[in-house]
């Protein structure tokens, strides 16, 4: 578990434009600069929104992150159905 | 100078990014009120907004977290999100006023971070559209940690806002002072669009009497029924600090699902 990783990374996508146009082009190979499980790297690769929530991510660092791949506010939410 | 003006206001990305989530009655009321705020803020013609924030994982990171930032720079790009309908561009800052705010906390017992760079978030550019939506009046932002706990107290907060009034009361410009945020959301949870209207009404009737036996009793626990999104009202405790505590208004609250947020204006009687 490395939360503190996997938010930096959402984190340097949604800050900063350089990185997000880098993480655009190649997820795989963007993920690599992060020290990251592999259950982690899936999770990111995946977008998969319910299980980077139960990993702990903050709602504020994932929300953007599922919006730059063009997840609308219905979806987003409807993934996180029956959590707290 | 004393303070020309004083104001708080909700700053959820829904109310300029998709305000057709709204109903349209609240929709209209809260636009109304939050152009009227702003139309009365630019009719004291002020040199410097002042505005206590939170941003929200736009500049600062879990590798260095401050409870309070000053913004100290000539000028910003913001805002950052394109989803929020605010044409990205520059703001100008007050950096020699920012200066001023941030020796002047040193010196009375509070020692801020600073910045000289930061991209602005919803959490400044939503009020700063309504308020100067020419971006003509220069910009002092104050970020206060809401967003990632451990979070300076609300009492706290109340004597930073103490700290910077003082320095502020001192200043020869013209100066609105601005809380941004709140009130109950949870944004981006599994529970956003959950709003507390007790909590909120309870919240504003405090403020508004200027009743800082209750404003004080707030804790972090105490909020947090209520969103970790409504821990923003430190910025709304910051703003009464820095005025010394006066009676003020709520000129609109709505509770807006769509925008998942109990949103409110209130102005203050200075």
């Amino acid at each position: 578990m490395s939360l503190y990783q996997l938010q930096k990374l959402m984190f340097h996508v949604h800050s900063d434009g350089q990185r997000k146009r880098e993480y655009l082009a190649d997820p795989s190979a963007f993920v690599e600069h992060y020290d990251l499980t592999p259950a982690e790297k899936s999770a990111v690769l995946a977008v998969d929104i319910r299980g980077l929530y139960q990993m702990g991510v903050h709602p504020l660092l994932l929300r953007p992150f599922t919006d730059v791949h063009g997840v609308n506010s219905k979806t987003h939410y409807a993934a996180l159905e029956g959590l707290e | 100078m004393p303070i020309v003006f004083a104001g708080a206001c909700a700053h959820a990305p829904g109310i300029t990014g998709w305000p057709q989530a709204a109903a349209p009655e609240q929709r209209e009321r809260f636009h109304a009120a939050y152009h009227k705020l702003g139309e009365d803020l630019r009719a004291t013609r002020p040199d410097t907004i002042v505005i206590f924030t939170s941003e929200h994982w736009a500049n600062l990171f879990l590798n260095n977290y401050p409870a309070f930032c000053v913004g100290r720079a000539p000028s910003y790009d913001g805002p950052i999100e394109t989803a929020i309908n605010i044409p990205q561009g520059k703001v100008r800052g007050d950096d020699e006023l920012a200066r001023d705010i941030i020796a002047g906390c040193f010196t009375s017992g509070f020692e801020p971070a600073f910045s000289d760079e930061l991209t602005l978030d919803h959490g400044t550019m939503v009020p700063l559209h309504f308020l100067t939506p020419d971006r003509n009046v220069a910009v002092v932002p104050i970020i206060i940690n809401s967003l990632t706990p451990p979070l300076p107290t609300p009492r706290r907060c109340f004597e930073f806002g103490q700290a910077v009034g003082a320095v502020l009361a001192k200043s020869q410009k013209r100066i609105a002072v601005i809380g941004s945020g709140g009130l109950s959301h949870h944004p981006g949870t599994a529970v956003a669009g959950k709003i507390d209207h007790s909590f909120d009404s309870q919240f504003l009737e405090a403020f508004c009497a200027g009743d800082m036996t209750s404003l004080s009793k707030y804790t972090y626990d105490s909020i947090a029924p209520a969103g970790y999104g409504a821990q923003e009202v430190r910025n709304w405790l910051a703003l009464a600090g820095a005025v010394g505590v006066k009676a003020a208004h709520v000129e609109c609250y709505e509770p807006v699902p769509g925008w998942a947020t109990g949103v409110a204006i209130a102005s203050v009687h200075l």
